[in-house]
């Protein structure tokens, strides 16, 4: 089991806030909507999927454990 | 910390850094200009200069904000969305930072009949009474803004702080009256006033002209409930 | 297996096979009866797992691509629990999908036996036929069928029709299951695969019917043998045709060789574009199609006539395409719509070619995996091979040039299909 982080498309908003926070987990694409690392969560990135998914005025983010990445 | 987490601290450094850089430079030209001319009126230079700063760097954060917020802002290359958003920010903390730095110098200047009540209260002041009261508002506008706006994940906030973001707008408006009624430099400045204003009006126009998203989505939502029929038992 | 020539827009059945009648009419529940009997008991446990097991064996699997073993399916919704629904998807979101709608005219029995199955199975509450709005003649041709088991007494179990707004996505599974749990017909996010069809105090399955027509197949007291058949829709200038395909027969076989076409889009709207060559001598099968990673998706085939243009076609599928966004996810509301135009591009032709050619190589990555449902993904896969096959004909327009003879379109993207 790893843990990943996802977002859930239908409720973000492209605020943005999610990638100054997370700078190593997400990246803007040309629209403004955030691409996420599909990569299991290292010890490292943990802590900023955490402050993004805190920060997301629109609750869009989530960490899930999974078996693989999918 | 990694090297990529390193480079990113470093760009939030390097913007705050920016604006500190550009707002102290500001504020230096213009109180060696006072030094020049007058000794004695510092306070007062002071408060003038840390104004016009303040309204250079609350435009600076409109602008910014607009362009981060514009519908097709999003497929812009001349500059990345995420620095936008840092900058955005990083103004709007300076304008307010630097209005206090205005409210206070106000308050102790002796020229003018302000005083402690008059910066912070509105219609308390008896030196320019409504143009003082315009720019006590904005301040407070601002602050609003920017405090929901970093609280806009709580549950307090969630909901509200995009309106309240919007109505920022009215603060810049306020903050420009204020600005040009009671400057003494207007009538100097009074092309730069015009022209930052007109900017701002047309970029405004330009960002509200298309819905944005969520209202397409509601739109689309509303109508899109299946009918049931029971034709069975 | 023949093939019936018919009108654009309308659509005959073909004569003979197991899963339609003769003629191309709806079988009524005393001729469906005398053909595959009545439905096999399902009373105990034994008979449940007895069905369970030969869904199994004769290896019944979902359509669309995922190619989903049924009975992993039902196996997993049993462990979530009784009290679920489960539903028929009669809803083929593509105007040039017509398989769905060619079983439900004419068998509706069959696919309504196979969701009472499934139903028995799952322990359902109730049972469902998802279907648009604006299908006449699948609706009338079910409103029949429904009238015909509630006078036989048939069914257990309440079964409902819900009718959907006409859209592409609303036919995506997640939509369904999103409707039937009460809200809107658009897609939903789901964070795990498995939590879609069974998880809360509602699970939804939702199965295509095609494959409740061949588990339907196995409730049957007539003992049909598993039937490892396909259901295609064939889409060529004269109309579209339904043909159930064996697994054995070729693509040069379920083609007339008087319509010579070298490319073929496989799949539908969010399929692939293939060279006739590398797929002439394939089977129409899902499973050895997989090994040169191709996939019947919707069941569509559609070789191009050498008479239109790939560019000009792709350009007006893509837009079609963005237009049936359910407008939720950003990535899909702004990259379609961008992909859109830039494709565009590439059919007009002349210098803006090379710009958006560039634009795309960078853009399209961006936009796989991006929405709640897989309706970008599906595009991007649509364009990324078009881009390679008709490479061709890019450099052409980039001159001005197009290969086309003729300016009439040839995919549709209007459709409401007529049974004759
Ligand atoms: C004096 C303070 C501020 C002013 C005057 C200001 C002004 C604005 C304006 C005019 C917009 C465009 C709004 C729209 O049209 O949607 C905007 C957008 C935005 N601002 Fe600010 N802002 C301030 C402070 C802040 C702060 C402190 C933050 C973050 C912590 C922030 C984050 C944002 C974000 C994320 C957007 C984009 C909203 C969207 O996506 O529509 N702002 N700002
Ligand atoms: S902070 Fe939330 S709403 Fe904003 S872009 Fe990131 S995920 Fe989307
Ligand atoms: S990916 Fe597109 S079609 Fe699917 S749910 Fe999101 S917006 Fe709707």
């Amino acid at each position: 089991m790893n843990k990943h982080l996802l977002i859930d498309p239908t409720k973000c908003d492209g605020v943005g806030i999610c990638a100054i926070k997370a700078p190593d987990l997400i990246q803007m694409d040309v629209w403004g909507f955030p691409i996420i690392e599909s990569a299991p969560l290292t010890d490292n990135t943990k802590k900023q999927a955490k402050k993004a998914l805190r920060a997301c005025p629109k609750k869009a983010l989530l960490i899930i454990e999974r078996e693989s990445p999918a | 910390m990694n090297t990529d987490q390193a480079v990113s601290t470093r760009a939030v450094v390097s913007s705050l850094l920016l604006g500190l850089v550009f707002a102290t430079s500001v504020i230096l030209v213009a109180l060696s200009v006072a030094q020049a001319s007058q000794a004695d009126t510092f306070v007062w230079i002071l408060g003038r200069s840390s104004g016009i700063t303040a309204l250079i760097m609350l435009w600076a954060a409109s602008v910014l904000g607009l362009l981060v917020s514009h519908p097709n802002s999003h497929g812009w290359t001349w500059m990345q969305f995420v620095t936008r958003l840092r900058l955005h920010i990083g103004f709007s903390v300076f304008a307010i930072l630097i209005t206090i730095v205005h409210l206070v110098s106000l308050a102790l200047d002796q020229f003018v009949d302000v005083g402690w009540a008059g910066a912070l209260i509105p219609m308390a002041s008896n030196w320019e009474r409504i143009p003082v009261t315009f720019g006590v508002l904005s301040f407070y506008g601002m602050l609003l803004v920017a405090v929901t706006a970093s609280l806009a994940n709580s549950a307090i906030f969630r909901r509200s702080w995009l309106w309240l973001h919007r109505i920022s707008l009215l603060f810049f408006v306020m903050a420009f009256g204020h600005g040009m009624l009671t400057g003494s430099d207007t009538d100097a400045l009074f092309f730069g006033y015009v022209i930052a204003g007109v900017f701002v009006f047309i970029l405004a126009i330009w960002r509200y002209r298309k819905p944005s998203i969520r209202r397409k989505r509601k739109e689309y939502v509303r109508d899109t409930k299946p009918r049931i029929i029971e034709e069975s038992r | 297996m023949t093939l019936t020539l018919l009108p654009a827009n309308e659509i005959r059945y073909d004569v003979g096979n197991s899963l339609f009648p003769t003629g191309s009419r709806r079988f009524d529940l005393t001729e469906f009866e005398a053909r595959f009997g009545s439905s096999i008991p399902l009373e105990n446990n034994a008979d449940l797992e007895a069905l369970l097991s030969r869904i199994e064996q004769a290896g019944v699997h979902g359509r669309g691509g995922a190619h989903f073993p049924s009975a992993v399916k039902i196996r997993s919704a049993i462990l979530a629990g009784a009290g679920g629904t489960v539903i028929a998807n009669a809803a083929e979101g593509e105007p040039s999908a017509a398989k769905d709608a060619a079983l439900w005219q004419t068998n509706p029995h069959l696919v309504l036996r196979g969701l009472a199955a499934v139903g028995a199975l799952t322990q359902a509450k109730s049972l469902g036929v998802w279907v648009h709005e604006d299908s006449y003649s699948t609706r009338s041709s079910m409103a029949g069928a429904f009238k015909e088991r509630a006078a036989a007494e048939i069914d257990r179990l309440p079964l409902r029709a819900y009718l959907a707004p006409h859209r592409y996505v609303s036919g995506e599974a997640s939509a369904i299951i999103n409707a039937v749990q009460g809200g809107s017909a658009v897609p939903k996010f789901f964070p795990t695969k498995s939590r879609a069809w069974g998880e809360g105090n509602a699970p939804v399955l939702v199965f295509n019917s095609e494959t409740l027509a061949h588990i339907g197949l196995l409730a049957s007291s007539l003992n049909w043998a598993p039937l490892e058949s396909t259901l295609v829709t064939l889409l060529t200038l004269n109309g579209r045709y339904v043909r159930e395909v064996s697994s054995d027969t070729t693509f040069a076989e379920l083609l007339e060789p008087s319509d010579p076409a070298e490319h073929v889009l496989l799949g539908g709207y969010g399929g692939q574009w293939v060279n006739w060559q590398d797929i002439a001598h394939s089977r129409v099968h899902e499973a050895s199609l997989a090994g040169q990673g191709l996939s019947l998706g919707a069941g569509i085939v559609a070789p191009l006539p050498n008479s239109h243009c790939g560019l000009i076609e792709t350009s007006r599928i893509v837009e079609w395409m963005a237009s049936q966004s359910a407008q939720q996810c950003g990535p899909c509301i702004f990259g379609l719509q961008w992909l859109a135009e830039d494709i565009q591009a590439l059919a007009a032709g002349g210098r803006k070619v090379i710009g958006a050619l560039d634009r795309l190589n960078d853009r399209l990555p961006q936009l796989m995996k991006r929405g709640a449902c897989s309706h970008p993904d599906g595009v991007v896969r649509m364009t990324n091979t078009a881009l390679e096959v008709f490479a061709s004909e890019i450099s052409l327009h980039r001159k001005n040039k197009c290969s086309a003879s003729s300016t009439q379109p040839f995919f549709p993207t209007e459709s409401e299909i007529h049974a004759v």
